[in-house]
């Protein structure tokens, strides 16, 4: 095996296996409200990822913190895959009749990447615990680009109860 | 438009974590080829085009570290920081393993120390470019545009900056944090210059790890130099929660039609 691919066989197959989990519950929380605002299908998407990693909190540390830092190029790669799938599923919840189309998609991976940090250091901190609490910020954090922030601080208080006010 | 470093000088002065290694690499006979009073090339060459006639002698401080800076991002490429080890750095860096144990204690002290060098100069670039500009929008455009350039140019420090190292332990969880409490209080200060409404406490935090995540993608796949042309874009992502989405359409627009 090369140096460079250091993160073995077992530990991808668990990565792969972690992030099955997560999408099959955010898909099927997004089709249950397949009928509904695009932004309340985000919010519900959001706050199924927050769900999970708030009760399985080893696969999503596996899935964020430990991939990058055992995992080297190979780690990079799944890890940006797995931030360029979230990004590829808020890209496809943009306004078809709206200038969102132009946009540079830069912003949904940046929101993703940002999201993911937020879940990253409560774990790194053993902080698993505040994951729900910080759904909602970060429901407000994703839709802003696209609703604005008095919007998207009422979706999230919708959903969650705790958007700041 | 890459930033002028000419003005930037290498440290003649140990920081406070590093004492100096005057002597100590002076007597290494390992690698006798090694030019240790050379500039870095780019350096040199920056030094030359402000019309200094003579570069000044780099700290063998200056030379460790940059050695280690780029041994440090080669591995945490290669093989994640978990999995680095001394000898892989001392391998890399051509140093010899007494001096850099005469140094640091341990691979994680090599790395806080790098690591706190590489964010004490993005701080500088960035808290110049912003404090010349009168208000807070500006002061971010100028200073993401900043930072991007410096990741852009300087792609092993980005490396060392944005990797994510909070699955190493908490001593390196700490760099991180150190990162994000840097410019989490300029980020903020939108909230009470632009009558903003009530936002997420962790905001900020957002803000900059969605920053952190471009960067270390691009870095990573090898296209850094390609981060200064998204500027406009993360401009405008960073300024709407505080201004709004419209006026911070309109605020990047014009604000990038003016950047030269």
């Amino acid at each position: 095996m090369a140096e460079a691919d250091v993160l073995g066989d077992e530990f991808a197959g668990a990565f792969e296996h972690a992030f099955a989990r997560l999408r099959c519950e955010v898909e099927a929380a997004c089709a249950d409200t397949a009928k509904r605002d695009r932004p309340v299908r985000v919010a519900v998407g959001v706050k199924t990822a927050f769900a999970f990693a708030a009760a399985h909190p080893d696969a999503t540390q596996l899935l964020t913190n430990e991939t990058l830092a055992h995992g080297g190029e190979r780690g990079v790669v799944l890890y940006q895959r797995m931030i360029s799938y979230f990004a590829s599923l808020l890209i496809s919840a943009r306004d078809p009749d709206s200038d969102e189309q132009g946009r540079s998609t830069v912003v949904e991976e940046a929101t993703v990447g940002g999201v993911a940090l937020l879940v990253g250091r409560r774990l790194a901190c053993n902080r698993e615990s505040e994951l729900p609490a910080i759904a909602c910020e970060a429901i407000q954090f994703i839709l802003t680009p696209w609703v604005g922030i008095e919007r998207a601080r009422q979706i999230a208080n919708e959903h969650c109860g705790t958007a700041a006010s | 438009m890459r930033l002028d470093w000419a003005g930037e000088q290498p440290s003649t002065r140990p920081p406070f974590f590093l004492p100096s290694l005057a002597g100590t690499m002076a007597n290494e006979s390992r690698h006798p080829g090694l030019d240790r009073t050379a500039l870095a090339g780019d350096d040199r060459q920056r030094w030359r085009a402000a019309g200094r006639l003579a570069p000044p002698p780099v700290s063998a401080d200056h030379e460790l570290r940059r050695r280690l800076t780029a041994a440090w991002a080669e591995s945490i490429a290669v093989r994640g920081y978990s999995r680095t080890t001394v000898q892989h750095l001392v391998d890399s860096s051509r140093i010899s393993r007494s001096t850099f144990y005469d140094n640091f204690g341990s691979k994680d002290e090599a790395f806080v120390a790098i690591h706190t060098d590489a964010l004490a100069s993005l701080g500088m670039h960035v808290t110049v470019a912003a404090a010349a500009e009168p208000t807070w929008p500006r002061k971010v455009t100028s200073g993401l545009a900043a930072a991007l350039e410096v990741a852009a140019g300087r792609p092993q420090e980005a490396r060392l900056l944005v990797g994510d190292l909070f699955g190493a332990g908490p001593r390196m969880g700490y760099c991180h944090d150190l990162l994000l409490a840097r410019f989490t209080p300029g980020l903020a200060a939108g909230r009470r210059s632009n009558r903003a409404p009530p936002l997420p406490s962790s905001l900020e935090t957002a803000l900059l790890g969605s920053l952190i995540g471009i960067v270390s993608s691009r870095v990573h796949s090898g296209v850094g130099d390609t981060l200064p042309a998204l500027a406009p874009s993360m401009t405008e992502f960073i300024l709407a929660p505080y201004l709004g989405v419209e006026k911070a359409k309109r605020t990047a627009g014009v604000l990038s039609a003016e950047a030269p």
